[in-house]
Formats: structure tokens, sequence, C-alpha cells
């Protein structure tokens, strides 16, 4: 298979599924099932003819309806392939996503501000799961975009079809393994957190300041020293020279 | 350095933990650290750092048209990424086979690459291809960009090709080439520059006789005594004025008026310097005539001030004005006149260097440089140039100026225009091609009043015409 339709096969795959693990988790969410419905008020005659009860308690051709239009918009987004569309693409999938995540915070923020009571049907590992899945999408997402400009770049530039072939293939395997690697330590990450809490809460304990101070002083040190790494990660050597470029006779 | 899009990645990131501490939310915090260890990671796998370059091969010393070829070899070692390198040949040369620049992934294991190609040398002059330029990129691009060059160094010499007229077969045709005035001369002394070993002939000197190839030809078969040939020292003495204007550069990179003058200077240096004469070449600019004027005064103009102190002026002062057009001295280009293939030699690396705007001196100035030189030889002069009619007062004024020196045949004086036809050689189209003969028409008054002057004016069309047949059918 040609790597471009391959690349472009993975972002639709991807797409398709992240949304729609994001839709579904949502569709269980007290958030859409207050919001329900008034939705049902515009989609109510399609979900009739359809079949079954548009607001019926377990799912209904309702959900199947807002799963399907979260679906098309996804595909819409794909289709567009640049970067705006995948962005929107994650804006659609968080906005879902948010409304299951908030119902496993401590502190409900939002209830302050409105009446409103976060629930989920789902746990809260399938939350995190589909929180992995959505970040990994983006970066995916993200990256595989900018291997199509490469290859676009690379074209003009002179190179041979064989080798922007095994660029782009390389590209594919090196992204898919750093992802998976990210996804191994970040479930290692969450899974070892309870441990690690139960360690520094006896230490934060004794400490004269409230936690969220704590915390606030933590991000940023953690900011700090992630930038600082990154910074130096790169050293730069010849900035200014012209990238090779194919020699043009007379 | 991190790029803009990974910084966009980073703030992400740093959002959702901060999202995660103020709700206190495990989910948010995790996946706010997903980007971070994704980056961190990236960061830590580097793109190819050691990258190293060698060519096969020697440095090369040919003709114009003719092709060469070259392998390099680039050694990745360290990192993950693409890489891609590039020999960067001069803009005149011709990729013919293979390719000079090459794209490829370097993965876990250290990688060989090698990329050969071939290419023609369309265009005279000395070519040093340094250095191998380089880029190495991140996987993801987290990093910028590295482009750096790696040594290999690689020298080609391209030579003209001189348009030699020798080969002429008729006798008629041959005669009409000008020779100069001292031509009818036809000994001299011998000089110290050896020019070949020929046969033995009764009345050579015994001295002359070099026994090692004697006796290395004896060897083999029997073989005459074998002597050695200097090259006579002769008053024959020809002058080459090779015209560098902007003019001059009309037509393509590789085939313009330029490139022909250097190959017709080259081919008649050949001639005259096979019939022992001695050659010399200076280059002029048409246009510099324009601003002429400063080997006209030697000495600063004397301070009256000082001389007169302490003296009233009766007259009211008047303002001398600087002379107008004066400038700094301009670099004099010329090659003194000498024979054999030394001077063929000379005069062919000159050729390596002669570009447009080369020298900065006007004909009557470069004369004017060379005159120590010229003055008691009666020297036959040539003039390489492009004819334009609406310039002409430099080369009046530099053919006056060789009256002075010049010899007399028949009361003409040995002087030739060889006139390039450049606009002919600029001409691709038809259209061009007629805007070209008008634009030569034009200059038929110009031709009429040099042969007037007394100049033999040879017009050459290099698309139309042999180099040989151009001077055959010259007249004076």
């Amino acid at each position: 298979m040609n790597t471009a339709t391959f690349i472009r096969g993975s972002e639709f795959v991807l797409a398709i599924v992240s949304t729609y693990m994001a839709a579904v988790t949502m569709v269980q969410t007290s958030l859409y099932w207050r919001a329900r419905p008034y939705m049902a008020i515009i989609f109510g005659p399609i979900a009739s003819f359809l079949g079954g009860s548009p607001t019926g308690e377990s799912g209904s051709s309702l959900d199947l309806i807002m799963i399907g239009l979260a679906l098309a918009l996804s595909f819409t987004f794909w289709r567009k392939g640049d970067e705006t569309g995948f962005g929107r693409l994650f804006s659609l999938n968080m906005l879902m996503f948010f409304p299951s995540v908030l119902d496993f915070s401590t502190f409900n923020w939002i209830n302050l501000i409105l009446p409103y009571e976060s629930l989920t049907a789902v746990t809260v590992h399938w939350v995190f799961v589909v929180g992995l899945l959505l970040q990994a999408t983006y970066l995916t997402l993200r990256y595989t975009m900018r291997f199509k400009e490469m290859r676009s770049e690379l074209k003009e530039r002179g190179a041979e079809e064989d080798d922007i072939e095994e660029i782009s293939r390389g590209q594919m395997v090196y992204l898919s393994q750093l992802v998976a690697g990210t996804v191994v330590i970040s479930t290692g990450v969450y899974f070892g957190f309870p441990y690690v809490n139960q360690l520094l809460t006896e230490k934060a304990a004794v400490l004269p300041y409230p936690h969220l101070i704590i915390g606030v002083v933590s991000i940023l040190l953690i900011t700090a020293a992630t930038v600082l790494y990154l910074k130096g990660g790169g050293n730069q050597s010849g900035a200014g020279n012209l990238p090779p470029r194919a020699s043009k006779g007379v | 350095m991190i790029t803009q899009s990974t910084q966009e990645i980073i703030v992400s990131g740093i959002t959702f933990m901060v999202m995660g501490m103020f709700l206190g939310n495990l989910i948010f915090v995790v996946l706010g650290l997903f980007p971070i260890v994704f980056l961190a990671i990236g960061v830590l796998i580097r793109q190819p750092q050691d990258i190293t370059v060698s060519r096969k091969g020697e440095d090369a010393k040919i003709w114009v048209d003719n092709q060469i070829a070259d392998t390099l070899t680039a050694t990745v070692k360290g990192g993950v990424g693409l890489v891609s390198f590039n020999d960067c040949i001069p803009s005149s040369f011709n990729l013919d086979e293979g390719t000079n620049v090459k794209f490829f992934w370097k993965g876990v294991k250290d990688k060989q690459v090698i990329i050969s190609y071939r290419a023609t040398c369309a265009k005279r002059g000395m070519y040093e291809l340094n250095d191998v330029k380089y880029e190495t990129r991140h996987p993801l691009q987290i990093t910028d960009n590295q482009i750096g060059k790696a040594q290999a160094p690689r020298s080609y010499i391209v030579q003209p090709r001189p348009m030699f007229v020798r080969r002429i077969r008729e006798k008629k045709a041959i005669t009409r080439i000008p020779m100069p005035m001292e031509a009818r001369i036809t000994f001299g002394f011998p000089t110290t520059d050896f020019l070949e070993v020929r046969d033995y002939q009764p009345g050579d000197l015994y001295r002359n006789i070099n026994w090692k190839v004697t006796a290395r030809r004896l060897s083999s078969s029997p073989s005459a005594l074998q002597v050695n040939e200097y090259e006579k020292e002769g008053k024959k003495m020809v002058w080459i004025f090779l015209d560098s204007a902007t003019h001059m550069s009309l037509g393509t990179t590789v085939q313009n008026t330029m490139e022909y003058a250097v190959r017709a200077t080259l081919g008649l240096a050949d001639f005259y310097l096979s019939r022992e004469c001695q050659v010399g070449l200076c280059i002029y600019d048409y246009d510099a005539h324009e601003w002429e004027g400063s080997y006209q005064r030697t000495q600063d103009t004397p301070d009256l001030d000082n001389t007169f102190f302490g003296m009233d002026q009766m007259e009211t002062k008047v303002k001398v004005e600087e002379a107008r057009g004066t400038r700094e001295p301009s670099l004099s280009r010329y090659l003194f006149p000498d024979t054999g293939k030394k001077q063929q030699f000379r005069i062919l690396r000159e050729m390596l260097n002669v570009d447009i705007r080369y020298s900065g001196e006007s004909l009557k100035e470069a004369i004017h440089s060379c005159r120590r030189h010229i003055v008691g030889t009666l020297p036959l002069f040539i003039i390489i140039t492009m004819l334009d009619a609406s310039k002409t007062d430099a080369l009046y004024a530099g053919i006056k100026e060789l009256y002075k020196y010049s010899g007399r045949l028949k009361m003409k004086p040995s002087i030739i225009v060889f006139n390039i036809q450049g606009y002919k050689i600029a001409a691709q189209r038809e259209v061009e091609e007629i805007a070209a003969k008008l634009l030569d028409f034009r200059n038929k008054p110009l031709t009429g009043v040099l042969r007037k002057m007394g100049a033999t004016v040879v017009n050459w069309n290099p698309h139309t015409q042999s180099f040989a047949q151009a001077l055959i059918k010259q007249r004076a």
C-alpha cells in the first residue's frame, strides 16, 4: 500500500474511533440527559421515524442520531485534512468528553456557577482510556499532517518517490512507537499515583501551606523543567544556510 | 531550540494540568502529562548528529562540454530522522545522469548512502566544490532542523576549447589571414624554452643531441639521432585586445558573446604562437571610455598657495573644477608578449578567469598600459569586441592610439577588428533574429568608418560560420 494512503487511512480510523468513543461517553452523562428533552424537540420526528421512543431510558434512536451527527462532523473535519480541521475535531471530541471527566473531580467548581450535579454512567478507567485515546489522536493527527506536508516539500525539492516512501514509513513507525511508549508511561503514572499520593500526603501534611499553593508551585516547577529540558534538547548549528536542494542543469 | 508547534503542545499540556489542579482531577493531570512525556521522549531520541562525507576520484582538468563523474559516500551515525545531503554543482554544469542530492531515512542503525552522478561542464572556469551541504531533521520536527557542511573538496578546471585554424588546407585562404609586419624574418636566436625533440639534420649542433632519447629509440628500432629544438626568439608580435564590457554578456549563461570571444582569442593566440610569433594579451572594457582619464595625470597638481605663500593675488580667485570623470586607477589586465607553449598556457589560464567587467580600463588606457612592450615592435593588433554603433568614441580613440605604434602595410595600419555579432548569438526566435539583423545593419556605417580608418573588420556570426570561415571571408 502507498504510504500516503496508509497515513490518510490511519487518520480516518483514529478520527472516527476517537469521536465515537467520546460521543458514547457523552451520551452517558447527566449533562446530556438534561439537554436531551431540548434535542428531542429538534430531532424527535427523525428519531420517531427511525423507531423507538426519542426519550427512552435505555439507549434510544435519539442517542444514535447524536452519535451519528458527531461522526458526520468528524468525517467532515477528516476530509478537510488540514490543521484547522484537526483542531476542530479535537475541540469537538473534548467538548463531548468534558461532562464525563468532570464527574471525577474532587472540587466541583462548576456547581458553584450552575446548579448542576455532574454524573456519569461510565467508570473512571473508561474515562481515562477515552482521554488517552483523544490525546493520542490529537498528537498523531497533528504529526501525520506534518508528514504529508513534508512529503510535498521533498517532492518539490527533487526527492525520488522511493526515498519519500521510505521516509514516510520511518516517520509513521517512529510516531506509533512514541505514542505507544507515552501511553504506557501515562498509564503507569495514573495507576501509580495512589501509592505516590499516599507517600506525599504524609510529607505535605506537615507543610504550613494550603495544598492548592503546593499544587500551583508544583505545576510551575514542572512547566519550567519541561521548557528548560526541551529547549536544551536541540542545539542548532549552521543556521542560516540553505537546505540541500536538487540542482538543475543549464 | 524547540519549534513553535512544540510550544503549542506544551501549552496545551500545561493547560490540562492546571485544570486538573483546580478541579482536583487526576485524569486531567495525567492527560496534561501525556503531551509533555511525548515531547520529552521525542527530544531524548535526537536527530542524527554525526555525518561524514567522502568523495571518490581526483581533481580533474577537462575541456568545455566534457563530462565529469563523481561518487559521494555519506555515513550517518547516531540519532533517528530524515537526512538529506547535496553536492552543490555550479549552475553551468548540466546534470546528465544520476543525482547530486539524496534524501533518506536514518533508523536506529548507522547508515551509509552512496550517490553518483555525471554532469557536463558547459562553461569555462575554475570550479571548486568544497562542501557538501546536509540537513538533518527530527522525525517529528520537535527540534529545529540542523543544517551543516561536510568537507569533501574537489576542483575542476574547465578549459575553453580554442578554435584552431591550422586545419585549413586552402593555401589561398591561409594567406589571407594577416601576419605581423616582421613575419618576413624566418629565423631568430633560439631561446631556452624547449619546443620539441626532432630528427637530426645536417647543420644541427652536436650539443643539441638528446642522447637519452636517441638511446631509447635505438633500443627499439633503428632511428635517426634526436636533437632538442628550442623556441626561436622572434620579433613578430601580435597583440590581442579582448573586450570585457557588459554588452559581451549577450546570450545565455553558456552561449554568450564573451564565451565566443574567449574561444576566438584562444584560436588566434594558437594560430600566431604556432607561427613563432610573440603574442601579448590585454583585456579592456569597451564602456570604460566614459570615465577614462586617470592615466593622463601622473603627478598631483602642485599646491600653488604654498609655492606663492605671502604674495597677494591681484585677480579675483577662480575656483578650479576637478577634472571631470576622475577615478581611482583601474586594474590593468595584460600578459606580456611571449612565444611558445608557456605563453599559450598563460593565455589559457587567463581565459579561465575572464568575465564581464574583468578589466576596468578603456581601450586607450589599455594600450597606454602596455605601451612599453609595444614600442619599436610594429605589431599586429587584433581587437576582439562586439561593435556597437551607439558607442563609438572609445573604439575610435583606441584605434587612433594604435596608429602611434602600428606598422603600415600598403599604407594601412596592421589592425584587425574582430566583431562578434552578439545580437545574433542572443537571438532565439525568428522575431529576435530579425531584430538582430536590424541591429547589425545599424553597425554597417561603423564598419565602413573603421575600414576607412585602415582597420580590417572581420564579422563573425558563430551560429552560421565557423571561426576559420570568418577569417577567410574577411576583407580589408
